[in-house]
């Protein structure tokens, strides 16, 4: 995998998600495409290779998303993304050998899944950090269960968006220099 | 040769070592995570700028005249110039005419302060997120500081400049964010629709309502006495609350929605206010960047003089 292809979107896909999304959002519900872009690594790199980029693309987004601490300091939490990320590359890799990679519909579900995993991971460890003093979670609705049902909803648009990206993000894929027979199924 | 480490296990290592930066104390983490957030986000603002451009063209904003840009950039800082003024100014009145009612020595309350208007585009939401703090692409080398105090259209309060503000770039706490501790018991006035609609003339100040975030939406909400004639659409402004700087004084902060009735408190009312902005949809703000000299007469550049 081209290292340079991959910061090259990796940079292309935060800046999205961070404010082009804005665009698409309905109601309070914004779809995403990194994790589309993790997806399709995951389905087509070598297994070191897709964690590691599932891993980087994570802590950027953990960079992209400031939380507040006593009222007036923000900060950043790296974690919740980063771990998210890598949770959903090892749920999705033991799959990549049953489907079609270069199917956009593949994409869609996957990438719906893929997000699911983030959530759970997101969730848990932001409501755990809510236990500390000084840090709620970054969200305004009223219980988690609140949070989990929009978030739901935006990895559903983020499934429903990932089939184009995933359509795209194949055409792409002899500019990232795969190998293996993973790149060719 | 062998590696060193094998790849495994290296992220092995990686992944717990941000599970571990995952749990630490807060603040442990407050300082240096916002730096490396502002440098992973130095070479993305440019990008991230373009990109704000492109949900204006994707979702523009609509303007009923037709005016060249200019003009309407004039009118715009002309607009937020004298509404902050007026509101600041009722406000000022208001606080002297109780002084003297009480026969108290007059003080000073700063109600005019001199502040300059300047555009920041948004350049960043939290991914995924709503509520969430933004990031605007000026920072302290243009004058900002923790608290500037951002509106829209003039006098629709945005929020405020988080603390210790990048050189380039800042971060924005909208009003009713989470976690956003000025946005908990805000001093606000409830102002009667009829005498927002009129200009130029000595209106009353409106009845005051301490508001908080509404547990199951964005809206906020407060309690006043019953007798308090309050209308839906009634204009709610910031009152002279002193977590919030001076030039956020009299800004919009919402409209009523709804007006319900409190059956544990047979003496007062529910109000639900509806925000007047969502931060998130806007390409930019308007910062009211205060002066440092301390000079506290009301002052505003005038775009006409020019350098």
């Amino acid at each position: 995998m081209r290292i340079a292809v991959f910061i090259l979107f990796l940079v292309l896909a935060i800046v999205v998600d961070t404010r082009f999304m804005e665009a698409l959002r309905i109601g309070e519900v914004l779809p995403g495409i990194a994790g589309t872009l993790a997806v399709f690594l995951v389905l087509c790199a070598q297994r070191s290779h897709a964690l590691w980029a599932c891993l980087a693309i994570g802590l950027f987004l953990d960079f992209s998303e400031f939380a507040l601490y006593d009222g007036d300091i923000a900060y950043c939490l790296v974690g919740p993304y980063t771990l998210g990320f890598l949770f959903g590359a090892n749920l999705i890799l033991p799959l990549r050998a049953m489907v079609f990679s270069r199917n956009p519909m593949t994409f869609g579900v996957l990438a719906f899944l893929f997000m699911l995993a983030v959530t759970v991971v997101y969730l848990m460890l932001w409501q755990i950090r809510g236990l500390y003093p000084g840090s709620p979670p970054p969200w305004i609705e009223a219980s988690i269960l609140d949070e989990l049902g929009r978030r739901v909803l935006c990895a559903l648009y983020s499934g429903l968006v990932a089939i184009p990206v995933g359509w795209f993000l194949v055409k792409t894929s002899p500019l990232w220099g795969f190998t293996g027979s993973v790149a060719r199924r | 040769m062998p590696r060193l480490i094998q790849p495994e296990r290296g992220l092995l290592l990686v992944s717990l070592t941000v599970l571990v930066l995952a749990l630490l104390p807060t603040r442990w983490l407050a300082g240096w995570t916002a730096d490396v957030g502002a440098i992973v986000a130095l070479p993305l603002t440019p990008l991230r700028h373009a990109a704000s451009g492109a949900v204006a063209w994707v979702r523009p904003e609509k303007f009923t005249e037709e005016y060249d840009s200019g003009t309407l950039d004039r009118l715009e800082v002309e607009r937020d110039t004298y509404r902050g003024r007026w509101h600041a100014s009722r406000l000022k009145v208001e606080e002297l005419e109780r002084e003297l009612q009480q026969l108290q020595q007059a003080r000073s309350v700063g109600g005019e302060t001199k502040w300059t208007p300047r555009t920041a585009q948004v350049v960043r939401h939290n991914p995924g997120g709503v509520g969430g703090v933004l990031s605007l692409n000026i920072g302290s080398r243009h004058g900002v500081a923790g608290g500037t105090v951002a509106v829209v259209d003039g006098d629709r309060l945005v929020g405020r400049v988080a603390d210790d503000p990048a050189v380039l770039t800042s971060l924005l706490i909208p009003l009713g964010a989470a976690g956003d501790m000025a946005s908990q018991g805000i001093d606000a006035r409830i102002l009667p629709f009829d005498d927002e609609a009129r200009s130029g003339e000595r209106q009353g100040i409106g009845h005051r309502i301490i508001l908080q975030v509404s547990p199951n939406s964005n809206d906020f909400e407060g309690l006043v006495e019953r007798r308090v004639d309050v209308k839906v659409n009634d204009p709610v402004r910031l009152g002279m609350d002193q977590a919030w700087h001076q030039t956020a004084w009299g800004m919009l902060i919402g409209t009523v929605i709804r007006i319900e009735m409190v059956p544990s408190q047979p003496l007062r009312k529910r109000i639900v206010v509806r925000r007047a902005t969502e931060p998130q949809r806007l390409v930019a703000v308007t910062l009211k960047i205060e002066d440092a000299s301390g000079d506290t007469r009301a002052w505003v550049s005038d775009p006409e003089d020019g350098p």
